[in-house]
């Protein structure tokens, strides 16, 4: 999948600082007899924006209670949106809903917040919405965006505009809360198959930028293997150099499975709209991140065994 | 009931048991024996009852597929966060019923019991009827019992749905929409787009991933209903 090109004029950072889009942090709560509870939300290590909520009192937990999100918006200097440099026709009417997606929870939905009317008006929402009880899992993702609400009439300037109902205009920000899910676990498995090979590797994906790194890929050690005593952590004949040759080799052979296969390839160098956790997330990790060669095949094994020898 | 869950790991290792003692069903607690044998039940009566040797697996599916879903909502602690959740699909697969699996699958079909999340059968079949739904059983059942539908639409449907979630009214409404169009119609259509890997429903599916990049569908004008109305409009179809 490609980055989406607009066929129309989008909110853009030039704008967002123009309008003076502020907004209080998002405060989540939850109700239990009649009566609301804060909650906390923390960052997760290593990521900014991905959250998880904390009850201080070891009460809340999401199978159990319903869990509420409330949070303040203000928003001045909005005229620049209408008219022929904004993103709008002057007598359309905007409207700010909070998007909220969740592929872990196999649901998505729409909150609007409410409507920009072209006017010199200071604009006050609020919002305050209420999830049920053990709904959601996993990833949510909250991203504030902007639409049309009601069509306007276009002038001859305004022609090249969105004037349809519903368009999306482009996103303000963007939250993302974790209510459970495993960490990012390498996925190594010991299995037990005589005349196996002492290591081999599966990679069983469709669709490499949506589906899960530690679903579709296992490394796979046999302990029915004669050698499998250089392996055994428990061992004395465990051998570390050799884990770390299955592991480069398991990884230089993942990354060149991807290789070929060329769009998902290009996606996944780009980075654009990657599942979470999935491999080609992780594989663009690899290469961005942890500065992996991924040119040649002689400079993937290079630059992955030279990781391994400083990190392991 | 107490929800059971089933990790990858420990899916490997009950996979292995199961396929070692095969026949003999994995040891499991009491309540969940009683859905083992209320499961076993359903199935038993879809097989009976199904008189058709013409798409046998879809009548399968779908009618015990239905039961399954109404059974399980009305189990306490049940709810989506559970049916969302892989690892309770795993465990019902390997531990709980994988003589129905077995029969359905055969009995070392790792992918269908728990390997590959969208092929997880019972999650899939759970699923198919959830994007199904039309407010209750009965209708529900009629819709899922239109000849327009075959094994092939369990698969359209659980394999697009995801990325950030699932519209699952637009799925609602693209079923109930798609089960009425008359039969000629849709062959007419299939025929006339004929030599490309296509049909109506996957087009659609298509031009619904392609405008949810410009509009959200319950932010359309006249909602989610008037946003798949357009996407067969869009393909042609007048619904």
């Amino acid at each position: 999948m490609a980055a989406n090109i607009s066929l129309f004029p989008i909110i853009n950072d030039e704008l967002l600082g123009k309008i003076r889009y502020q907004t209080t942090p998002y405060e989540l709560y939850y109700i239990n007899e009649d009566q609301e509870f804060l909650l906390r939300t923390e960052e997760i290590e290593g990521s900014a924006m991905i959250h998880k909520i904390v009850d201080d009192d070891g009460i809340w937990s999401p199978d159990d209670f319903n869990f509420c999100i409330r949070r303040k918006y203000n928003i001045r200097t909005y005229q620049c949106l209408f008219g022929e440099n904004g993103i709008a026709c002057n007598d359309a009417i905007l409207g700010i809903a909070l998007m909220w997606t969740s592929s872990d929870s196999k649901q998505r939905g729409i909150i609007p917040i409410g409507d920009i009317k072209n006017s010199a008006k200071d604009i006050d929402l609020i919002l305050n919405y209420e999830f049920s009880k053990a709904q959601l899992r996993g990833l949510i993702e909250f991203t504030t965006i902007i639409y049309i609400k009601n069509v306007g009439k276009p002038s001859l300037k305004e022609e090249h505009l969105a004037n349809e109902y519903g368009y999306l205009l482009g996103e303000l920000d963007k939250f993302t809360i974790k209510l459970d899910g495993e960490g990012s676990v390498f996925p190594i498995y010991e299995i037990n198959e005589p005349r196996q090979p002492l290591w081999y590797v599966k990679c069983e994906w469709d669709d490499p930028t949506y589906e899960k790194f530690s679903d579709c890929i296992s490394i796979n050690i046999n302990r029915a293997h004669k050698n499998y005593k250089f392996l055994d952590k428990t061992k004395r004949t465990f051998n570390e150099q050799l884990l770390k040759e299955i592991m480069s080799s398991a990884l230089i052979l993942i990354i060149t499975k991807l290789k070929e296969q060329g769009n998902y390839w290009d996606v996944t160098i780009n980075g654009d709209d990657l599942q979470s956790g999935s491999v080609s997330e992780a594989i663009y990790y690899f290469i961005n991140t942890l500065e992996w060669d991924v040119s040649t095949p002689e400079a993937i094994s290079l630059s992955i065994r030279k990781f391994f020898d400083q990190r392991m | 009931m107490i929800i059971k869950t089933l990790n990858r790991e420990e899916s490997q290792v009950a996979m292995k048991e199961w396929i070692l003692n095969f026949p003999a069903l994995p040891k499991i607690e009491e309540d969940y024996l009683k859905i083992r044998e209320d499961l076993q039940e359903f199935y038993k009566n879809v097989k009976e009852e199904c008189n058709t040797n013409n798409k046998r697996d879809y009548y399968i599916d779908s009618h015990f597929g239905i039961l399954l879903y109404d059974y399980l909502w009305r189990q306490s602690g049940f709810s989506l966060r559970v049916a969302a959740n892989d690892d309770f699909w795993r465990y019902l697969s390997i531990k709980v019923i994988p003589d129905i699996i077995a029969e359905r699958w055969g009995k070392e079909n790792e992918s269908h019991y728990w390997s590959r999340s969208t092929r997880i059968w019972l999650r899939s079949i759970w699923w198919y009827v959830h994007l199904s739904w039309q407010g209750d059983m009965t209708s529900t059942t009629h819709l899922l019992e239109s000849p327009c539908f075959s094994t092939d639409s369990i698969l359209n449907l659980e394999e697009r749905s995801g990325r950030k979630g699932t519209f699952i009214n637009v799925y609602r409404y693209i079923m109930y929409y798609y089960s009425h169009i008359p039969k000629e119609i849709i062959e007419e259509f299939n025929k006339k787009i004929n030599g490309r890997e296509e049909d109506l429903f996957r087009i659609i599916m298509k031009l619904n991933t392609a405008k949810v990049m410009v509009v959200d569908p319950a932010l359309y004008l006249g909602g989610e209903r008037e946003y798949v109305r357009s996407l067969f409009t869009d393909a042609g179809v007048r619904v």
